[in-house]
C-alpha cells in the first residue's frame, strides 16, 4: 500500500515516513507542497493522500478541489492532517469531501493503525486499487 | 479575548481656595487612581457638585469662616449623599463637631496624614456591601420570641429562636449570627452566662450581645455589662426603640469588622478576610460548574532592595500604587487583597486563560509607571504572579497552594511574569511524545530524534523572528500562520507547555488581537529557550 504524505513541515513527514515504512510496513512518497503533491499524486497514483492543512501558497482545501478535480486523482482517498482540530473545523474539513482527519502531533509508534482504522472505517475499498 | 472591564476612576470633587494646595492634592489623588477636579468657591464646588456627579468630595474648611460649614448643609440639603471629608486647621473641637452635625463624613485636621484620610476616603466610597444581617433570639417564652421574631422578620432580619442555654452552640453555628439578643432567665441557665461563654471565645469578641429581660434591677444590669453586654433593654419594649438599638450595634460592629478585614496602608481586604471570600465561592463552584473563579498571587519582585535604596515611606508608596492598580483594573465584582508584606491576592470571576491575560496587562502597566524618590528621582518596578482557577474537586488550600506553586514558578524563572498553574503540571519535554520516537528510532535504525531535534533548533531563531515582527507590526495574518507552524513543531518534540502557549497564540491572532498576544510573545520566547536546552540535553 502506497502513501503520499503532503505536508510543508520537515519534521513531520520525517516521523510520518518512518512510522509508516517501519511501522505499518507501508510505502510512502513524500510532497513538500501542494503543487508538488498534486504532480506525485499523478505520477504515482498512491492508495491514500495525507494532506496537510495549512500550507503556504496552496493550502490543503486548494490541493484537495485540485485532486478532485482531476480524473487521475479524484477516487483517491484524502485524509486531512491538522494540529487544530475543534469538532466545528473537523466538520468542515470533512464536508470538503476529506476521508478523514488525523490530529498532529502524531504518535510515533501507532500512526498506522490509526491511519488503517480511518481508512478501513468505509468499506467497499475504492475500486482501482491494488 | 476579552478584556475585563476597566472600572472608571472615581471622581474626587476637591473644594479649595488656594491654588497651589489645590494642585499637591489633586497630584496625589491622581497618584491614587482618583480623578480630580477643583472647586475654588462653595459656589463653584455646587455648581460641580450637580455637573460632574462625583463620588466623594473633598473640603477645606477655613479659621472663622462659616463659609465651609454652610457648605456642606446646603449639599446635604440638596440631597447630596456622597461621602464629604472635611480639611481644616480648626482644631475646636466645637467645629469639628458642627461639621459633623452638617453632614461630613470624616473631619482630618492639618497637617493632614493622608494615609489615614486615603484609607478613610476608600472606606467610605467602597463601604461593606450590604447584606442581610442574622440575629440570635435567646428567649424561652413563645409568646415574647413570635413578638420580638416578628418585629425584626418585618424590619428584614434573618432571625433564629433558641429557647434554652443547652441549644445555644448549636444555634450559633447554623446561623453564625451578627447579634445576639438575651433574655437573662432561661430554663436550663441564666442568659449572663451565655454572655460570658460567648466572650471567652475570641471569634465572638466583637458580636453586639443585648440583654432584653423583665428584671431591670440595677443589679442584673451591672452584672450584665461586666459579662460583655453592649446594652440592655427592658421589657416590654417598643418595635421602634428595639430597631434602633439593634441598627446602632449592627453597622458598628460591621465598621469594626471592615476595619479589622481591611488593611491600612492600601484599603484593600487583609488575607483573612479575602480567605473568608474566597473560601465561599468554593460552594458557589460545587453547585455551579459553569462559574469560573481564578486566583492570583502576586509578588513585587526584589521589594526589599527598592526599601533598601529608596527608603521605605518610597516603598509604601509602591504598594500603595500597586494596590489602586489592581482595584482599578479589575471588575467591582472582584476581590483584591493584600496578601502579606509586598505579597498581593485577586479573586476574578475568570477563567484562567482570560484572568492570565488581565493580570499580564496590569504588569505591563504597572512596570511602565515610574516610581517617585524621594530626592526627585524616578524607578520601575515589575511583580511576578500565578494564576489557577477553581475546579469543583479542590479545596481552599490546594487552590492556595496550586496559585503559589505557579508563583514560584515566575520567580524561578526570571520574575516579571504570569504563569497559570494548569500550564505547570506538564513537563517541558513530554514522555509520551518522546518515546514512541526513540522506539522508531531504534526499529527504523535511524538518529530520529537527533534529526527532529536539529530540525527544530535550526528553525527556531527565525520562528521568534518571525513571530516577533509580525505581532509588532501587527500583521495578524502571517502571525497566526507563524504561531500555527510552531504550534506543530513544538508538537513534534512533546514541548507541551511550548505548544499550548504557541495555541493561544494563534487563537488571539486569528481572532487579531495583537495586543494581548504582544503580552505572550515573551512567554513563548522564554519556553522556546527552555524547549532548546532541553533538546540539548537529551541524551539517551
Amino acid at each position: 500500500m502506497k502513501i503520499l504524505i503532503i505536508d510543508d513541515e520537515e519534521d513531520v513527514r520525517r516521523i510520518a515516513t518512518l512510522s509508516l515504512v517501519h511501522v505499518g510496513g507501508f510505502a510512502v512518497i513524500e510532497a513538500c507542497s501542494g503543487e508538488e503533491g498534486l504532480r506525485l499524486a499523478r505520477e504515482h497514483r498512491p492508495d491514500a493522500i495525507l494532506l496537510d492543512v495549512m500550507m503556504p501558497v496552496m493550502d490543503g482545501p486548494a490541493t484537495l478541489a485540485a485532486l478532485r478535480d482531476d480524473p487521475l486523482t479524484r477516487d483517491i482517498p484524502v485524509l486531512f492532517v491538522t494540529a487544530r482540530a475543534t469538532p466545528s473545523e473537523v466538520e468542515d474539513l470533512e464536508s470538503l469531501g476529506a476521508k478523514g482527519i488525523l490530529t498532529k502531533p502524531f504518535h510515533a509508534l501507532s500512526f498506522p493503525d490509526q491511519l488503517k482504522a480511518v481508512l478501513d472505517a468505509e468499506p467497499p475499498p475504492i475500486p482501482g486499487l491494488d | 479575548m476579552p478584556r475585563l472591564g476597566t472600572a472608571d476612576r472615581p471622581r474626587v470633587l476637591v473644594v479649595e481656595d488656594e491654588s497651589e494646595t489645590a494642585f499637591v492634592i489633586s497630584q496625589l489623588l491622581d497618584r491614587e487612581g482618583f480623578a480630580v477636579s477643583i472647586a475654588a468657591s462653595p459656589a463653584e464646588a455646587i455648581s460641580l457638585a450637580a455637573q460632574l456627579a462625583p463620588q466623594a468630595l473633598l473640603v477645606d474648611i477655613r479659621l472663622g469662616d462659616e463659609s465651609g460649614l454652610d457648605l456642606l448643609e446646603k449639599l446635604r440639603a440638596d440631597g447630596e449623599k456622597i461621602p464629604i471629608i472635611v480639611m481644616s486647621v480648626v482644631d475646636q473641637v466645637n467645629v469639628k463637631i458642627e461639621a459633623v452635625r452638617r453632614g461630613c463624613d470624616a473631619y482630618f485636621e492639618k497637617p493632614i496624614d493622608w494615609d489615614v484620610l486615603l484609607r478613610k476616603l476608600r472606606y467610605l466610597l467602597d463601604p461593606p456591601e450590604p447584606r442581610t444581617h442574622r440575629i440570635l433570639t435567646v428567649e424561652d417564652d413563645p409568646e415574647q420570641s413570635r413578638f420580638i421574631a416578628g418585629i425584626l422578620r418585618d424590619a428584614g432580619y434573618e432571625v433564629d429562636i433558641c429557647a434554652e442555654v443547652a441549644s445555644v452552640d448549636d444555634a450559633i453555628s447554623r446561623l453564625r449570627p451578627d447579634l445576639v439578643l438575651l433574655d437573662v432567665h432561661l430554663p436550663d441557665g441564666s442568659g449572663l452566662d451565655v454572655a460570658r461563654y460567648l466572650r471567652q471565645d475570641d471569634s465572638f469578641a466583637a458580636i453586639p450581645i443585648l440583654f432584653l429581660s423583665a428584671d431591670s434591677t440595677d443589679a442584673a444590669q451591672i452584672e450584665a455589662g461586666a459579662a460583655g453586654a453592649d446594652g440592655f433593654l427592658r421589657k416590654p419594649i417598643s418595635p421602634e426603640l428595639l430597631l434602633a438599638s439593634i441598627a446602632g450595634r449592627l453597622s458598628r460592629a460591621s465598621h469594626l469588622q471592615s476595619l479589622l478585614e481591611h488593611d491600612g496602608l492600601t484599603g484593600l481586604l487583609t488575607r483573612a478576610g479575602f480567605i473568608d471570600r474566597a473560601a465561599a465561592l468554593i460552594a458557589d463552584k460545587r453547585r455551579n460548574a459553569d462559574l469560573h473563579f481564578s486566583l492570583v498571587l502576586l509578588d513585587v519582585d526584589h521589594f526589599n532592595p527598592v526599601t533598601d535604596t529608596y527608603g521605605h515611606v518610597a516603598g509604601d508608596r509602591v504598594l500603595a500604587s500597586l494596590a489602586s492598580f489592581l482595584r482599578r483594573n479589575v471588575r467591582e465584582s472582584d476581590l483584591v487583597a493584600r496578601y502579606g508584606g509586598e505579597e498581593f491576592a485577586l479573586l476574578l470571576h475568570a477563567p484562567e486563560s482570560a484572568a492570565r491575560i488581565v493580570v499580564a496587562d496590569i504588569l505591563r502597566e504597572f512596570a511602565a509607571t515610574q516610581h517617585q524618590t524621594d530626592d526627585g528621582g524616578t524607578f520601575t518596578v515589575t511583580f511576578t504572579a500565578g494564576v489557577a482557577e477553581l475546579t469543583r474537586e479542590m479545596g481552599i488550600e490546594d487552590w492556595k497552594i496550586l496559585a503559589d506553586r505557579a508563583l514560584y514558578e515566575g520567580k524561578r524563572h526570571g520574575r516579571n511574569q504570569v504563569i497559570a498553574a494548569s500550564t505547570m503540571d506538564e513537563a517541558i519535554l513530554d514522555g509520551r511524545v518522546l518515546d514512541p520516537l526513540f522506539e522508531l528510532e531504534r526499529r527504523a535504525g535511524v538518529p530520529l530524534v537527533a534529526e527532529i531535534r536539529e530540525i527544530f533548533l535550526s528553525a527556531l531563531p527565525a520562528r521568534i523572528e518571525t513571530i516577533r515582527r509580525a505581532v509588532e507590526s501587527g500583521d495578524s495574518r502571517t502571525a497566526e500562520q507563524a504561531a500555527h507552524a510552531f504550534r506543530s513543531a513544538a508538537g513534534n518534540v512533546g514541548a507541551v507547555r511550548l505548544g499550548a502557549l504557541c495555541a493561544e497564540l494563534e487563537l488571539l491572532t486569528r481572532a487579531r488581537d495583537l495586543e494581548h498576544a504582544r503580552t505572550l510573545v515573551p512567554a513563548v520566547v522564554d519556553e522556546s529557550r527552555r524547549v532548546a536546552a532541553a533538546l540539548a540535553h537529551l541524551v539517551r
